[in-house]
């Protein structure tokens, strides 16, 4: 824009004019293109503020309380006008990264809501499983009363998110008495087929019958092998992180695997391993145990070998081993397993080596009945106790009421060495899986 | 004085509710969008917003970030049911629900999902209407409905629904 240039005379008020309104014409373009000129902004403020505090100070000397409340809901009001577009903004960021699930979830159970934790993890995507397992048995031992026992009544609680993570829990209600304990309760995420994470208290994957086979609904037989009480003491659970997977090695042939670390077992110098059980925390020295098992299976065979190594004193002293070999083979009813464990414990004196097998056969005929034949003994090592080194043979019948229900009767012929105690024992039981 | 902070405080938990309540509307009518399998898409995917709406000014700020099957969202204010031809979903805010009827008569010839803000829509035509459970932002959904306009609902929204006729 092209301004006037003129000689102007001080003393000429129609100059003084003309540059007042040439002036003025400049000011209101700066206006349109960069705003108020700051000076001119800053004297309306402050001859604003002078107005707004004369009349405040009149009013406050007048009515003080009524300005003090009008003050309080002022600020109250920026304040929750502020948060709620802060929380909008959020709110609204959070909400776009969540699926319409979370959301429902999220607005099905909130704050002042019904429910606690698991309602509204019930409200999640997550697939919730209860199922358990009962075992009533008739127990008639030579030297001993007759008696039932509500053996077990344990109680298998799930969960399963997506298809990655899944958690379970085991509770233990035995004998029927007052205590329940957790025989293990795991997390495990699934990354692939091949590869799962686990943490938390889980079965040792020592072999088969740990893992897979101790719940009295699969297991042939009414009692556990000696074995499978006192050196790899079923059921075995211990507190750590553990990887696993399988993998296929040709179209009928799948290997699998596991390796973990965990606080380990821990009890007396050259002690019984199953009271060993149960050291949930360390508190006497921080060593851990490590282990792992692999195998392969088929649809009809299976075979592994798992290891477990760890200090087992209080003291961290000595060492324990666990070396334990299984075999399966399942075809048209029929049922072939055997395992066979051995240990090697340190002492202070000289390492103790003891050792274990059970072998069973049995053949489902005419898809309900299915006797059951067992061989099993353990060798304890003890010179001076030959009477815990055991055999068995076990002779029963189990007829099978559903996939998961079967009455069994067996009858197991005792030999303890070195003594002539008889204590066979004829039992009876009813196992559930349900 | 007390009163007067009580008032105030029940403000600041109002302005709170409202903003939240409009994004979590906004939020959904997008999740909507995604979940449900449309018909005929053409080059963008459009909401249209019934009237005056805060939750039209959301759907703005979502439509800047987000697509809909790759398409750009469009928000689109309605006025009238000339408009609803370009949209898939129509949105009802409670002040313009007296609108349903005219808008589920002029959606009989394309694909719309009706949804609407108030109980008791989807019995008189909304495919989906938002409901407020104990001050929770929930939605009933209404298939039969859905299948008129031509949409068919999936097992997720029938999961998720608070009620579904």
């Amino acid at each position: 824009m092209l301004r006037s240039i003129r000689v102007i005379n001080p003393d000429d008020s129609s100059s003084r004019a003309v540059v007042c309104a040439e002036d003025m014409h400049l000011r209101s373009v700066k206006k349109a293109e960069i705003g108020y000129e700051p000076s001119f902004l800053i004297c309306m403020c402050i001859h604003i503020l002078k107005l707004i505090n004369n009349e405040l100070m009149k009013i406050i000397k007048t009515d003080y309380r009524r300005i003090l409340q009008l003050s309080i809901c002022v600020i109250l009001c920026f304040f929750g006008k502020t948060s709620a577009y802060a929380q909008e903004e959020l709110d609204l960021d959070e909400l776009l990264e969540m699926d319409l699930e979370k959301i429902v979830e999220l607005q099905s159970a909130g704050r002042g809501d019904v429910g606690s934790f698991g309602y509204r993890l019930g409200t999640s995507n997550s697939e919730f499983q209860v199922h358990g397992y009962v075992t009533n048995e008739f127990i008639n031992q030579q030297g001993s009363p007759k008696t039932f026992d509500n053996h077990y009544y344990n109680l298998l609680l799930g969960s399963q998110i997506g298809d990655k993570i899944f958690a379970e829990i085991q509770l233990e209600y035995e004998h029927g008495g007052e205590e329940i304990q957790a025989r293990y309760a795991q997390i495990d995420y699934r990354v692939s087929k091949g590869l799962i994470f686990r943490t938390g208290k889980f079965l040792v994957p020592i072999n088969t019958f740990n893992e897979y086979l101790y719940p009295e609904y699969i297991n042939k037989a009414i009692s556990r092998p000696f074995m499978n009480r006192n050196i790899t003491p079923t059921a075995w659970a211990e507190v750590g992180v553990q990887i696993r997977g399988s993998f296929e090695l040709s179209s009928t042939l799948n290997g699998f695997y596991s390796a973990y670390m965990v606080n380990g077992l821990e009890g007396t110098e050259g002690g019984d391993i199953r009271g060993m059980r149960g050291n949930n925390r360390d508190k006497n020295n921080g060593d851990k145990a490590i282990g792992g098992r692999f195998g392969v299976n088929s649809n009809k065979l299976e075979l592994g070998t798992g290891v477990y190594n760890g200090k087992y004193s209080s003291d961290g002293l000595y060492g324990l081993t666990i070396i334990s070999m299984d075999a399966g083979y399942l075809a048209d009813g029929l049922t072939i397993r055997a395992e066979y464990s051995l240990t090697n414990m340190e002492t202070s004196t000289e390492d103790i080596s003891r050792n274990g097998a059970s072998a069973t056969i049995s053949y489902v005929i005419a898809k309900k009945l299915e006797p059951v034949f067992r061989y099993d003994f353990m060798n304890w090592d003890d010179p001076s106790d030959p009477a815990k080194d055991q055999s068995r043979i076990y002779l029963g019948a189990n007829y099978l009421l559903a996939n998961t229900m079967n009455v069994k009767a067996g009858y197991e012929i005792v030999t303890n060495e070195g003594t002539d105690v008889e204590d066979n024992i004829f039992a009876i039981q009813l196992a559930l899986g349900f | 004085m007390k009163a007067f902070i009580s008032v105030a405080f029940f403000a600041l938990i109002s302005c709170i509710a409202t903003a939240q309540q409009e994004n979590l509307k906004a939020t959904y009518l997008y999740q909507f969008a995604k979940i449900i399998q449309w018909p005929d898409l053409g080059d963008s995917f459009t909401i249209g917003v019934w009237g005056e709406s805060e939750i039209g000014s959301v759907l703005e700020v979502i439509a800047k970030s987000k697509k809909v099957m790759s398409k750009d969202l469009v928000i689109e204010k309605v006025n009238d049911v000339e408009e609803l031809a370009s949209c898939q979903i129509i949105f009802l805010p409670s002040a313009s629900v007296s609108k349903l009827s005219a808008v589920i008569g002029a959606s009989k010839s394309f694909d719309l999902l009706i949804v609407t803000d108030g109980s008791g829509l989807v019995s008189k035509g909304a495919g989906i209407s938002f409901v407020d459970v104990s001050g929770k932002v929930l939605f009933e959904l209404g298939k039969s409905n859905m299948a008129k306009n031509g949409l068919i609902s999936v097992k997720l929204l029938e999961r998720l629904a608070h009620k579904v006729y």
